[in-house]
């Protein structure tokens, strides 16, 4: 036999899964839309809410690229749009802010075309606010993703700023596959967020709810209609988490999120809390406890995985979490274990492990992972099951009661359900109690 | 043709052997599976700017392969001489051998082996897809070669 038939038969087996396309272009939609919000100074001001762009945009003619909706019929739209006054406001907010504007490195505002319009002047309960529109000619650029040159509309989202005068808070262009910018906080203080309105019901949400049983879940709360303009004031006392959703009521599944808040938010201090296990590595870390199980990386993610989302609703359309590690055995009555650090989006990963298989599989809500523990992973199993604990690259110990110091293995391990207390050992040495 | 139907039709006839290569290059599936999912995000960021998707995502899997060897040297690799006394089917065991052998090589002569005899690359397009010259790959390839013939049996084939 040939070489290249022997490795043509050595990889028989391996096909790609089918979510691969799916979850491909929600992550490259991810990239280019976090790209684009880039990190600066600015960027804790600016908070922009993407919607798919299928469902954002309309071509005409092969050159133009536009956004689509009842906002963009020629007319100008809101409760404000006969104020001639506040109209001439925004048009010199919108002009004097393209230098100091995100997208200015960009280039986008180089070769503007036509005249600005005001496309929507509301009230809202921050103020008066506004959409503004003007096309651009856009050239390739080194940080801008176009499927080609031509003329795009560029939109500009106004708000009240700190003197009550008309301010752009953000703006947007169209580029085809890319998540479109149509959404923003009306004012500084993020009490009003307003989005353009899609002809169907919107609803915002502020954060995921982990509940005590694992259970992972958001709550909808619907927006109201403002003539092509739809607007949401937070509840007094409310602090917007680095998560916020909007999706079409009711809100059943990932597709129907229309959008993430936080875009803008570097997340590389949240990574870590993933990271800390196997930091600098790429793929998975594996730990075996010990137990007949033999299993490797994709098995216990498919499972850990399943287990998870099983308990998720609501869903969100970039990224369904992940776990860069695993620690999987066999406990004392027989059953499969599998832990697992989960974390979605920004917000801090929960450690949860998945107990026994089928039927009568239990899944078991370890709470929030501080990374910086000396014991970061204690989780205990239910029917006298044992603990699992784990510390990256240290030694454990464990003692039941006032008994001798038993070793339990390295990185990470199963220990008797009545230890009382673990010893982390590396450059030093530290004793963590297990709260019963 | 739009970014997005031009990318689907991408990913959806070429991800099979993509994996395949990653598969190959890393030898673990999961990892094969991050590192694709992983380039083909990026291409998607930039798939207007792309010209040749296939040469792109092969030298851009190739080179994740080798930081990820550069980079980690926690992965078990399959010793050889372990094999399982109840060898499964067919194509389970000749990829646990073909991974085992491929295992033995630098990164470089695994990249190049597999470049050439699984993706039929010529050497001129492997050394575009390494970063190399084609004397590199080359040389590569003769010392490649034999070693994986004392682990495997294959006929010879033209380099």
């Amino acid at each position: 036999m040939e070489l290249t038939k022997l490795l043509e038969l050595a990889t028989t087996d391996v096909e790609p899964s089918p979510a691969l396309l799916t979850q491909t272009r929600r992550g490259g939609q991810r990239r280019i839309r976090r790209r684009r919000a880039s990190a600066g100074s600015l960027a804790l001001v600016l908070a922009l809410v993407g919607f798919a762009a299928p469902r954002a945009l309309s071509r005409q003619g092969p050159d133009r690229v536009v956004f689509a909706g009842a906002l963009f019929d020629g007319q100008t739209h809101g409760d404000l749009s006969s104020d001639a006054t506040y109209r001439a406001s925004v048009l010199q907010a919108w002009g004097a802010s393209h230098a100091t504007s995100l997208n200015a490195g960009r280039g986008i505002f180089e070769d503007m075309r036509g005249q600005a319009k005001v496309v929507w002047a509301g009230t809202t309960p921050a103020g008066p606010a506004a959409v503004v529109s003007q096309d651009a000619f856009l050239h390739h650029h080194a940080d801008i993703s176009l499927e080609h040159e031509g003329v795009y509309q560029l939109l500009g989202f106004v708000g009240p700023g700190a003197d009550g005068q008309p301010t752009v808070v953000a703006d947007t262009y169209p580029a085809p596959g890319v998540q479109s910018d149509i959404a923003w906080y009306v004012d500084s203080g993020r009490h009003v967020v307003a989005a353009l309105d899609t002809g169907k019901p919107l609803g915002i949400s502020f954060g995921w709810v982990y509940g005590k049983d694992g259970s992972v879940s958001r709550t909808y709360a619907p927006m109201s209609q403002h003539d092509g303009v739809a607007l949401f004031e937070l509840p007094p006392g409310t602090v917007p988490g680095l998560s916020v959703h909007l999706g079409l009521l009711p809100v059943t599944s990932p597709d129907d999120v229309r959008g993430v808040l936080g875009g803008v938010v570097d997340t590389r201090p949240a990574m870590k809390r993933l990271d800390w296990i196997n930091p600098g590595g790429q793929g998975e870390t594996v730990m075996p406890l010990g137990g007949s199980w033999q299993a490797d990386a994709g098995q216990l993610r498919a499972r850990f995985n399943a287990a998870v989302r099983a308990h998720q609703s609501g869903g969100t359309p970039f990224s369904e979490g992940f776990s860069l590690w695993y620690a999987y055995g066999t406990t004392p009555s027989g059953r499969q274990v599998v832990v697992g650090e989960h974390q979605l989006e920004e917000d801090p990963s929960h450690l949860y492990a998945v107990l026994g298989t089928g039927s009568g599989q239990v899944f078991v809500p370890g709470g929030e992972v501080d990374p910086a523990s000396p014991l970061p992973v204690a989780i205990r199993l239910p029917d006298s099951d044992g603990w699992i604990v784990a510390s990256f690259e240290r030694t454990l110990e464990y003692r039941i009661g006032t008994g001798a110091w038993i070793r339990a293995g390295r990185d990470a391990a199963l220990v008797p359900d009545a230890s009382t207390a673990v010893r982390v050992t590396g450059n030093s040495q530290i004793v963590v109690p297990l709260t019963h | 043709m739009a970014r997005d139907e031009g990318f689907d039709v991408f990913v959806l006839g070429a991800s099979r052997r993509l994996l395949r290569t990653a598969f190959l290059l890393v030898g673990d599936r999961g990892t094969a599976e991050d590192l694709l999912q992983d380039v083909l995000e990026r291409m998607y960021a930039r798939w207007s700017r792309i010209d040749d998707p296939h040469a792109y995502a092969r030298r851009a899997i190739a080179h994740a392969a080798t930081n990820r060897w550069r980079t980690r040297r926690r992965h078990a690799e399959v010793p050889l001489g372990e094999r399982d006394a109840a060898a499964g089917t067919e194509p389970e065991s000749a990829c646990r051998d073909v991974l085992a052998a491929l295992a033995t090589l630098p990164p470089g002569q695994r990249a190049v082996v597999i470049l050439r005899f699984f993706d039929d690359l010529s050497i001129d397009q492997t050394a575009a897809a390494l970063g190399c010259s084609t004397g590199t790959v080359k040389s590569q390839t003769a010392r490649a070669l034999p070693r994986l013939r004392a682990l495997l049996a294959f006929a010879e084939e033209p380099c």
